[in-house]
């Protein structure tokens, strides 16, 4: 991005998927607090506060983290990850508000500092069933303040991309300590079996398809070994095996490559958005333009820079065409260099 | 050019399959939002019948004790020798013994005579408490000394229990749940700042859940809530020396015979 | 135990507050030299990323004074 920052850049599908997202928090919400006054109408306003926000955090976080996976196995997913920063700050917000009114429950108004009798009431770390559990809810909530109070693009540019992606991949273990928050806090409790069913088909669906998707796109993946290669050139594919505005990826000598077929031309540039490292090859060429499919970030294909006003820009390959294949040379140029398209000749 | 839909989400349209898809995707969601909030709250533990009259001041009168927590007896009857015990709490996570010291630097010694206290009532499964919300305000009236004759107490017996020790405040109404995991650091806080802990002993079995409350003291009569914070909010088993402090059960236990399980 | 505990707490408390110090300072005067993208950007995006520069002040810091020969 470069043309300059608004708090919300508001559009018409983040305005949709806003509206959406609420409409099913405020649905569960709802839904659970009716259902507790009618068959529990003597629970008070703090536990119903404490528990109607935790569950809905709980369940927006496996909604969250499901996203990623989802949009890569079947990509009409894409859509819920555009706007799903706000998914992740709502679901901050949902978590603050549990966090606060426990705190302030089970450990304000009482002879030592609220925050610290966290920590120290329960000293049982060395148990299981009696571990106090409480921190590791503290913690998590203190992994996504990070993650939310950073979610703008201006974050993105100040932190830059890869310290900023390897903050959000806090998520995971934000996750990893709520799971375990749950299973050694309220569900000892609260330990039912529809509720530990529910946690581990929780656990294990975005386990099993954080591993699935893994696996379908390694086998997605070129990886060029033992290919055909000339004078630093490798062969990649058959010229009609790439469909127009459409891409390959190549994996060459480390290198992430994303060849585009358009207008009758070819050209190359590298697989990565600048944005959020999302992948180029999957996305399309728009208006001329490759576009990314995870947030509509666009590159020229002949320069891989983004057009003005914006000033992304990303490494270029040399690219041929030699009897009906495509030849690409994995020494990357430097960003935004013009890289001559190669015009496919008719047959 | 590819068949395939391509959604870019600065375009005010989404492409009408994708858009399909994730209309028929909603609806499931939101089926299955609404499936596991109901589950979730029929699934859960059903909340004691305790009451908290929070928002509420409620006077009661009887005579005052400072030992071994304060409180004050009602409803005496001369002739049987009963009469109801209410314990004494303070607002917040705090017993009501700073209260009550305060109050009797200014009132004198309050301890056998009969005094009329403010404060918001918390009652449950046979048991009152009174929070004296208002701190000390809560002393309304001073009336006569009054000595109270109650039945000798059994004679102590050794006993062998299974239960939790619990802060009666929470327990006995102002939270639900005030037991078990979720509130246990509460609990520990309750006990730490002065609120008597109390034992609860199962009896009954699981279909038909009874229990039997004791209050919990060291083998000399004396509080012992720092000693008993490690074996707060858990199933614990204990050896204690078992007797009757009027209406209530008391346990004189030796730290060292508490068991966790 | 309790005293590690309250320590680290201190020291992030500390931090924090440096920190907001800092940040209404970038605010009031020089955030726009160090980022140039924020030039007229308004009150609420000053609010949004408020509490990310208390907690991440220390990168600014360093800019500033890189920023500053």
């Amino acid at each position: 991005m470069s043309a300059n920052y608004t708090a919300i850049l508001w559009n018409q599908q983040k305005k949709l998927y806003d509206r959406y997202m609420w409409l099913g928090i405020g649905l569960f919400m709802l839904v659970y607090a009716v259902f507790q006054l009618w068959l529990q109408p003597s629970i008070t306003f703090e536990t119903l506060i404490i528990r109607a926000t935790a569950l809905a955090a709980f369940v927006l976080l496996h909604l969250i983290l499901a996203i990623g996976p989802l949009s890569r196995i079947n990509p009409a997913f894409l859509p819920l990850l555009y706007n799903r920063r706000h998914a992740g700050v709502s679901m901050f917000i949902l978590a603050l508000i549990h966090g606060a009114f426990c705190i302030i429950q089970f450990h304000a108004l009482s002879d030592t500092n609220p925050l610290i009798s966290v920590f120290i009431s329960n000293p049982k770390y060395l148990e299981t069933s009696q571990f106090p559990f409480q921190t590791l809810g503290f913690l998590a909530l203190m992994i996504l303040f990070l993650m939310a109070a950073t979610s703008h693009d201006f974050w993105l540019s100040n932190l830059s991309p890869a310290i900023w992606k390897v903050l959000h991949m806090g998520v995971y273990v934000a996750y990893a300590l709520i799971v375990l928050h749950v299973a050694t806090g309220a569900f000892q409790y609260e330990n039912h079996p529809f509720n530990w069913i529910l946690l581990f088909i929780g656990f294990w669906g975005i386990s099993g398809l954080h591993v699935y998707a893994g696996f379908s796109e390694r086998y997605k993946l070129n990886t060029h070994k033992n290919i055909l290669a000339e004078n630093g050139f490798y062969q990649v594919c058959r010229v009609n095996e790439i469909e127009n505005t459409c891409a390959k990826t190549a994996f060459i000598n480390g290198e992430n490559i994303a060849i585009f077929k358009y207008d009758g031309k070819i050209s190359a540039i590298h697989n990565v958005c600048k944005h959020q490292m999302g992948p180029l090859g999957e996305g399309r060429i728009v208006d001329g333009c490759i576009t990314c499919p995870w947030h509509g970030y666009q590159y020229l294909p002949h320069n891989g820079q983004s057009p003005p006003p914006f000033t992304e820009k990303v490494k270029t390959y040399d690219v041929k065409i030699l009897e009906g294949y495509v030849w690409v040379n994995p020494v990357p140029k430097e960003e935004g260099t013009f890289v001559e398209p190669v015009i496919i000749e008719k047959a | 050019m590819s068949k395939k839909e391509f959604y870019i989400g600065w375009q005010g349209k989404m492409p009408e399959n994708t858009r399909k898809f994730l209309k028929r995707f909603l609806w499931i969601a939101m089926a299955l939002i609404v499936v596991m909030a109901i589950g979730l709250v029929f699934f859960e533990k059903p909340f004691k019948k305790h009451f908290f009259n929070f928002g509420q001041l409620d006077q009661i009168t009887g005579v005052y004790y400072d030992e071994p927590y304060p409180f004050i007896l009602t409803d005496y009857n001369a002739e049987s020798g009963q009469a109801k015990t209410v314990l004494l709490v303070g607002s917040g996570k705090f017993g009501a013994k700073g209260i009550m010291d305060k109050i009797q630097d200014k009132s004198g010694a309050l301890s056998g005579i009969r005094i009329t206290l403010e404060g918001t009532l918390i009652s449950g499964d046979g048991k009152t408490l009174l929070e004296l919300t208002n701190g000390t305000d809560a002393l309304k009236e001073m009336l006569n000394v009054e000595l109270i004759e109650t039945p000798a107490p059994p004679a102590p017996e050794n006993v062998t229990l299974q239960g939790e020790i619990l802060d009666p405040k929470c327990y006995f109404g102002v939270m639900k749940p005030g037991e078990g995991k979720i509130h246990k650091s509460c609990a520990i806080r309750c006990i730490s700042g002065g609120i008597p802990p109390v034992f609860r002993a199962s009896e009954g079995d699981s279909q038909d859940e009874r229990y039997r409350y004791y209050l919990l003291l060291d083998q000399k009569g004396n509080p012992c809530n720092k000693e008993i914070l490690p074996f707060v909010g858990e199933p614990i088993s204990l050896q204690a020396i078992s007797t009757k402090m009027l209406d209530w059960d008391v346990l004189f236990v030796n730290i060292k015979d508490i068991k966790t399980q | 135990m309790e005293n590690l505990i309250e320590i680290t707490f201190l020291i992030i408390g500390i931090y924090l507050f440096l920190g907001v110090l800092f940040t209404i300072i970038l605010m009031w005067n020089g955030l726009e030299k160090l980022d140039p993208q924020t030039k007229g950007a308004g009150w609420f995006f000053k609010l949004l990323i408020f509490p990310g520069m208390t907690a991440f002040w220390v990168v600014f810091l360093r800019k500033w004074l890189k920023q500053k020969p």
